[in-house]
């Protein structure tokens, strides 16, 4: 056996046993092909043994690469095996194909964003526009374009949360109208969904809460049209055609004359009551003024709703705090509403 | 702005029951937020818009109601108010800094006021119905004074103030 043959021979062998073993399914396939290769009847054994009749030198050399092709064989097989046994745990899992599927759990909408959907559907029905403006406003947008000076006591009603600088939570969906005419020329007919701040926590307030604010200007807009858009809002939120509902003059300082709407509501012990449910009103010349659209051609009206209250009636909820708690047990009382 | 029934038939005669002044004040834009009893009398608690600074008394809520209407009669105030002869007139120079806030300031100087002296019990009860400690019978008759007719008095010890009579 001379040494060129012994080569090629290991070669061919090293060949076979890493096609082999690279396409063994599974272990007990391997064990076989170990035997083949590395058992006492192998090829490799068998030149082994002839090492015997080699002498010296070529001794020496043909015994290492034997080893050598030993070794990698050796590596190959235990890699193998590796990969073999991993994927045997995988197939061991316990994995049940007859077993039903597990429902994956989707979340669904929060009651206010729900209530507040269904008002802007409404409105969009009745051409208005939906936009939207920040939550931290300046003072200017939230309360001096508004006709709200420095010095204006109704600044006290407002319970507002102060930033650093002249920046605050706006109190209000109202700073979003002043934005709204800066940018667009009349006519304007806008609603303005959101959440605002105010200072307050009790039993019917929190220091969140949603509004969703009104605005159309136009050429010969009077209350009336203020007043019939407010019923057929309401009218069609409530879903009942004799809704009551009265107009209550009351105060803001960015609309002259203003009023407060409330509607009628049998409470528990069966009496009538009266239930303020929004703000609204004509809008102050001084505010179109200050927003460069000129008063003696124009004119408007603005409404103010509180969502929460509107999805207390709705849905006919008791606490208002219910809807900030992340009870499951409460929220999910409304995935189908 | 809290006042009770009877306070305000001081200034009017009143030929309805509560809840009907009541509605009628609401829907005026003077928002009635609760009506309770208090003392034998009827509690009436009103929720004043800003704008309304004229209605901060129960002499501008009775005006208020004479002029929505005319059923509401005002009652002839006749009272002989005595002023003691032996009062006399001091004469201090004030400085008024701020002329358009305070377009006229007057004063008044009481002396040897008694210890003992108590608040007459009908100021003292119709204080308590709206929520008013009674204090001294000076700081008592100043609140039912801006609570009676709106108009906001100070009282100041004359020994913590730095003005130098005469």
């Amino acid at each position: 056996m001379s040494g060129k043959t012994l080569k090629s021979d290991l070669k061919k062998v090293l060949e076979d046993a890493s096609k082999l073993i690279k396409d063994a399914k599974d272990l007990s396939e391997l064990e076989l092909f170990r035997v083949k290769f590395l058992g006492k009847k192998s090829l490799l054994n068998s030149f082994m043994k002839s090492l015997s009749d080699l002498d010296g030198e070529q001794k020496a050399k043909a015994g290492k690469s034997l080893n050598i092709t030993k070794t990698k064989i050796n590596d190959l097989i235990s890699e193998k095996k590796k990969v073999l046994s991993n994927s045997d745990v995988k197939k061991d899992d316990g994995f049940d194909p007859s077993m039903p599927g597990k429902e994956s759990s989707i979340g669904s909408l929060h009651p206010i964003t729900k209530t507040m959907n269904y008002a802007i559907q409404i409105f969009e029905s009745l051409k208005f526009e939906c936009v939207e403006g920040p939550e931290i406003e300046d003072d200017f947008h939230n309360f001096t374009a508004l006709n709200i000076p420095d010095t204006h006591p109704a600044r006290a009603m407002h319970d507002t949360f102060y930033l650093a600088g002249n920046n605050l939570l706006r109190t209000h969906t109202s700073s979003v109208q002043v934005r709204i005419m800066d940018k667009e020329n009349p006519p304007i007919r806008i609603i303005a969904p959101g959440k605002v701040y105010r200072k307050d926590s009790d039993i019917t307030h929190t220091p969140m809460f949603h509004q969703i604010e009104g605005l159309y200007i136009d050429k010969d807009i009077s209350f009336s049209n203020l007043k019939s858009i407010i019923n057929i809002f309401l009218k069609s939120f409530f879903e009942e055609d004799e809704l009551k509902i009265r107009f209550r003059p009351s105060y803001f300082p960015f609309t002259e004359p203003s009023a407060e709407v409330d509607i009628e509501y049998i409470d528990s012990k069966g009496n009538k009551n009266w239930l303020e449910i929004l703000g609204c009103g004509m809008v102050h010349p001084n505010v179109l003024d200050m927003a460069n659209i000129d008063s003696s051609i124009y004119s408007g009206y603005a409404f103010g709703l509180g969502v929460e209250r509107l999805a207390m009636l709705k849905l006919g909820i008791t606490d208002l705090r219910l809807f900030y708690e992340n009870d499951l047990r409460f929220l999910k009382q409304f995935q189908r509403t | 702005m809290k006042l009770t029934r009877n306070w305000l038939e001081d200034y009017l005669d009143i030929p309805v029951n509560t809840e009907d002044l009541c509605h009628q004040l609401t829907m005026a834009g003077l928002e009635v937020d609760n009506i309770s009893l208090v003392n034998n009398d009827e509690l009436i608690d009103i929720d004043l818009t800003p704008n309304r600074s004229d209605c901060l008394s129960v002499n501008g809520v009775a005006r208020e109601l004479r002029s929505i209407d005319k059923k509401y009669k005002r009652k002839v105030l006749n009272k002989n108010i005595e002023v003691d002869s032996s009062c006399e007139n001091i004469k201090i120079n004030f400085h008024i800094a701020e002329k358009e806030v305070c377009p006229r300031y007057g004063f008044m100087y009481l002396e040897n006021v008694s210890s003992s002296l108590n608040t007459p019990e009908q100021i003292k009860k119709r204080l308590k119905s709206i929520g008013i400690k009674s204090i001294h019978p000076v700081v008592d008759i100043l609140n039912y004074l801006m609570i009676d007719i709106g108009n906001l008095c100070m009282h100041m010890m004359l020994i913590k103030l730095k003005v130098i009579f005469q």
